[in-house]
């Protein structure tokens, strides 16, 4: 049984040792790698739907109506709440994708 | 709460933040610094971006203009949510590049130009110290506030400024230039920043729940006073709606301040993954209460200054210990502001001004003149206190109230023009430094004229004329309605003009222009960096000198520290003493550290100087590379050309041999059709010397005259066939096509074979297959059908010789095949069959030259199809394949243009 050498990187980076000569990376992800692509894809759609919210439903609402501004504070929140843990949860997965410091030499 | 209550309270809150940041310097010192860079940490640090105008300013937008404040807040919150695509890239960029500002920053991506630097400079020094003025104003308006709710009188607000800005000067000094490295972090002004951060947080969070609970009652109460307060309705412009968060999210990026604890004071890259979620919870909370707090000053106190409302709500209800609390909340987001933006502001003033000036003015270069290291912090130390100095100034000339308000949103709009060089540089490697340049001058140009000078008012810096009717009359010139664009915010206005001015400059003039190597290396190097770990070498080895280079860091670094960098770097290299061999990657490794201290261009002007001047050999590295490149495809040439020769050679090889196969055959042909010859002319000869001869009966000379015909007829026909082949050969055969059923050829055929004599063979035929109409040379075709069932006849070796005929149409093709049931031809023998005198050996009484084959292949040639042996089938087996209508491209059939007419 041939003993597997350990991936060089994070989790999540397309694998190749940096020593190793270029190889053409694999055309499909093995499930984990393949999660986090996924992951990222999220980290980089919610503020794009959250920045449509933000910008558009306020411009949509009319003008000098009362009342108006509380609900659109309400709406408002819910929008952030909602982006804040949508980005806490991602980040969680995420965090493990990112390099370790590298601050000893310093 | 008498007034000396408070100041004394504030002063015990200023020496707590001193305390805590000379312990947390103390704890990063001895190593027992975890707590320090936890992530919590790092995100509090960036509530700098709530500054005195957020703190206060928010209360009073809110009374203004209801929910537009929160476009200040909505606009970091998308940013950071958003922080895999832009935030992760800068702070990446950060770390490895050792930058120091934002600045450094761009003076890094392009080619490390200072004269690019000096540009964000001015402009953050511009759009800066009118901000620092605002925080001291804060500061005095706070305490004007609690001096006349005590009935104290006659502080002067400028007073308070002073000292605040004195004090602010001395903290910033003592914590902000400990290090020269102003890559290395801050520990003790993060860690009191991270302190303020959360007393103002508290500070606001506790007024907001005692205005909701305590004097409304309740969270529906509270909505109920909103709706029915003058912010009910939904006011804002939807154009200041966008600009605004645009505005936000840019500045959150571009802000010196900003920019200084997001990347540079940055510990840890994972961090961000925290702060992108926590820092917008922190915005939120932040603002939570703001409407809440408005609304109900709106109601209790109104005619006041909305802006003070956070201070004498608590303070008119009585509470002094929440407006004390109010007061320090206050406090907090000035002071922590100014700080960062001192250090900020005076690390590239020093870096990129002071610096570079000193330099080119010692003459000796940095080798021979003075202490660096101590100019440096005096340089750093001077600009911080000129920099408040300038911010106090600021706030004494334009007499604080009104004029200052709006000053918060024109800094954010000023430093925005870094945004279209900035974004372009970290994901466009075609943006140039010209490029770069010119978007940053005509975008601040622009923001100058349409927004900063007219803040000053009617006869500020424009007259009321100037601004009504554009300078000199120019109507197209107005400063706030450029080029006849009348009705807008002037905000709004403003923002719309400078970025695209500033973007379509940018863009056209880096599409127009050719970067230097340099901005090429750097370029690759910040938009790749999640690539590519490598160091570019900067730098060919050998002419600097290793001393001189010790002697100019120890004066960068002091003696202590570069010693160790040196003497570390000599153990790398695998060497005794301190010093080591000037390598290329030593010098690009001095040239980051030196950078971390004086910037990245400051840095890679004092190596080249040391390095003899001529130094940079960017350009050479260029011309090696592309050297490099034309011999590794030089090289790729010749291994194609080389494969090809092999190939050819491989070719030529096969080629040589069947010449040589053929030339035995062609001899074993020559002896074959001698004899061949000679045999019918001998017996000819012999038989009419004998009827010469004469005295035969009339039956003997029958015999003998029909001998002499057999023979001569033989004799003929491999004439005959010789003749044909080499007709067909040098193609001036003229084909007659027709049509006809391909079974009515093949009977003849087969007719005319049986005729010839070979009787004894079996055919089976498929008369289904064979009803197909050809429209081809059938009189050829029949030859290789007669060729092919003699062949058959002659050579099938079974006991009851069969040979079956199968057709079908493929398409437009025509397939024959022919199949006998013997044993078929020899393996060896395959690849010659159809060539000219190729004859198997085996045979009884073979009767032919070895030429039908041969004619086969060659009259199928020209009738565009082929013959092929099938080695896979069990006797001898040939395969035609033809189309079923002959073209012939230089004599058009009229048959077919008449068909294709109908």
């Amino acid at each position: 049984m041939p003993t597997r050498r350990p991936l060089p990187r994070g989790r999540g980076e397309p694998f190749r040792a940096e020593t190793d000569p270029p190889r053409r990376p694999a055309l499909f992800l093995a499930p984990q790698p393949y999660r986090q692509r996924r992951l990222i894809d999220a980290a980089r759609a919610v503020p794009l739907f959250g920045a449509f919210l933000v910008l558009a439903v306020p411009l949509l609402i009319p003008r000098g109506v009362e009342g108006t501004t509380t609900s659109l504070l309400v709406f408002l929140l819910l929008v952030w709440i909602g982006m804040v843990i949508a980005a806490a949860l991602i980040a969680r997965f995420l965090r493990g994708a990112m390099p370790e410091a590298r601050d000893g030499d310093r | 709460m008498t007034l000396d209550l408070l100041i004394f309270v504030a002063l015990l809150y200023v020496c707590l933040l001193f305390g805590i940041a000379f312990a947390a310097e103390r704890r990063a010192r001895t190593g027992r610094n975890a707590w320090v860079r936890s992530p919590f940490v790092y995100t509090l640090s960036l509530s700098v971006y709530c500054t005195a105008w957020t703190f206060y300013g928010a209360v009073g937008s809110a009374a203004r203009s209801g929910l537009e404040y929160l476009t200040i807040y909505l606009g970091p919150t998308l940013v950071f949510i958003g922080w895999w695509w832009l935030l992760r890239k800068l702070v990446r960029i950060g770390r490895a590049q050792r930058i120091t500002s934002i600045a450094d920053l761009l003076s890094a991506r392009y080619g490390k130009s200072n004269g690019l630097a000096v540009l964000v400079v001015l402009l953050a020094v511009v759009g800066t110290t009118p901000y620092i003025a605002l925080q001291l104003q804060s500061v005095s308006l706070a305490v004007e506030v609690f001096a006349m709710n005590g009935g104290a009188t006659g502080v002067s607000q400028g007073v308070t400024a002073f000292w605040t800005a004195a004090g602010l000067a001395v903290f910033t000094v003592i914590f902000g230039t400990r290090n020269l490295d102003a890559n290395e972090r801050h520990h003790g002004v993060v860690m009191a920043i991270a302190v303020e951060a959360v007393v103002k947080l508290v500070a606001l969070l506790a007024i907001g729940i005692f205005v909701v609970w305590g004097l409304t009652g309740g969270v529906g109460a509270t909505m109920d006073l909103i709706d029915a307060s003058p912010i009910a309705s939904w006011q804002v412009d939807g154009g200041r709606w966008f600009v605004l968060i645009l505005l936000s999210g840019a500045a959150v990026l571009t802000l010196p301040r900003m920019f200084q604890v997001l990347v540079v004071e940055n510990a840890d890259e994972r961090h961000l993954a925290t702060a992108a979620w926590a820092f917008p919870l922190y915005l939120l909370l932040i603002s939570l209460f703001v409407v809440p707090i408005a609304a109900v000053g709106l109601a209790r106190m109104p005619g006041t200054n909305p802006d003070l409302f956070v201070l004498t709500l608590p303070l008119a209800e009585g509470q002094d210990l929440l407006a004390t609390l109010a007061f320090l909340g206050g406090f907090s987001s000035a002071t922590s502001m100014v700080i960062v933006a001192a250090i900020a502001l005076s690390t590239m003033l020093s870096n990129h001004m002071i610096m570079p000036l000193w330099l080119s003015l010692s003459s000796g270069g940095a080798s021979v003149s003075g202490d660096v290291r101590r100019a440096m912090l005096l340089s750093r130390r001077v600009s911080i206190a000129a920099v408040l100095g300038l911010g106090y100034l600021y706030y004494l000339v334009s007499g604080g109230a009104e004029a200052l308000a709006a000053i918060g949103l024109i800094s954010f709009a000023g430093v925005a023009q870094i945004m279209p060089a900035l974004i372009g540089g970290l994901f466009w490697r075609g943006a140039t430094r010209k490029g770069a340049a010119a978007g940053l001058v005509g975008g601040f140009v622009v923001w100058a004229y349409t927004l900063f000078l007219p803040s000053f008012g009617p006869d500020g810096v424009f007259s009321a004329t100037t601004l009504a009717q554009g300078p000199l009359g120019l109507g197209a010139l107005r400063p706030q309605a450029l080029f006849g664009l009348e009705g807008l915010d002037p905000l709004v206005h403003a923002t719309l003009w400078s970025l695209v001015i500033n973007t379509g400059l940018f863009l056209s003039v880096s599409l127009a222009t050719f970067p230097t190597p340099m901005e090429r290396l750097q370029g690759a190097e910040f938009v790749n960096v999640f690539d590519r770990s490598s160091i570019p070498r900067v730098w060919s080895g050998g002419r600097a000198e290793a001393e001189d280079l010790l002697v100019m860091t120890q004066r960068i670094l002091g003696a202590e520290e570069a010693t160790g960098f040196f003497s570390a770097a000599t153990r790398r290299q695998g060497k005794l003493g301190y010093l080591p061999d000037p390598t290329p990657e030593f010098l690009t490794e001095l040239e980051r550290v030196l950078a971390g201290s004086v910037g990245a261009g400051t840095a890679h002007a004092m190596i080249a100087q040391v390095h003899g001047g001529a130094s940079i050999s960017v350009s050479d590295l260029m011309a090696v590379a592309d050297e490099t490149a034309q011999i590794m495809e030089y090289s790729t040439q010749l291994e194609a050309k080389s494969a090809e020769l092999e190939a050819t050679a491989q070719e030529l090889r096969r080629a040589n041999d069947k010449l040589t196969q053929l030339s035995i055959q062609k001899d074993a042909f020559l002896s074959q059709i001698s004899h061949e010859l000679r045999t019918p002319m001998t017996s000819i000869r012999a038989f009419s010397e004998i009827l010469l001869a004469g005295g035969l009966s009339q039956t003997e000379t029958e015999r003998y005259s029909r001998i002499i015909q057999d023979e001569s007829i033989r004799l003929t026909r491999l004439l005959d066939d010789l003749l044909d082949l080499s007709v067909l050969e040098n193609g001036q055969v003229v084909l007659n096509p027709q049509v006809e059923r391909l079974s009515a050829v093949l009977d003849r055929a087969v007719a005319a074979a049986s005729a010839a004599g070979e009787g004894a063979l079996v055919l089976r035929r498929d008369e289904a297959g064979e009803a197909i109409e050809v429209d081809t040379d059938t009189g050829r075709l029949s030859q290789v059908f007669i060729n092919l069932i003699s062949n058959a006849a002659k050579y099938c070796d079974a006991d009851r010789p069969v040979l079956r005929i199968a057709a079908r149409l493929d398409g437009e093709t025509v397939e024959v095949d022919f199949f006998d049931n013997g044993s078929g031809i020899p393996v060896a023998g395959q690849g010659l069959i159809f060539e000219k005198f190729a004859r198997m050996e085996t045979t009884s009484g073979a009767g032919g030259a070895g030429l039908g084959l041969a004619i086969c292949r060659e009259i199928m040639d020209r009738l565009g199809g082929s013959i092929a042996y099938l080695p896979e089938a069990e006797g001898a087996a040939f395969r035609l394949r033809f189309p079923r209508r002959l073209s012939q491209p230089d004599a058009p059939d009229p048959r077919r243009a008449r068909a294709a007419v109908a």
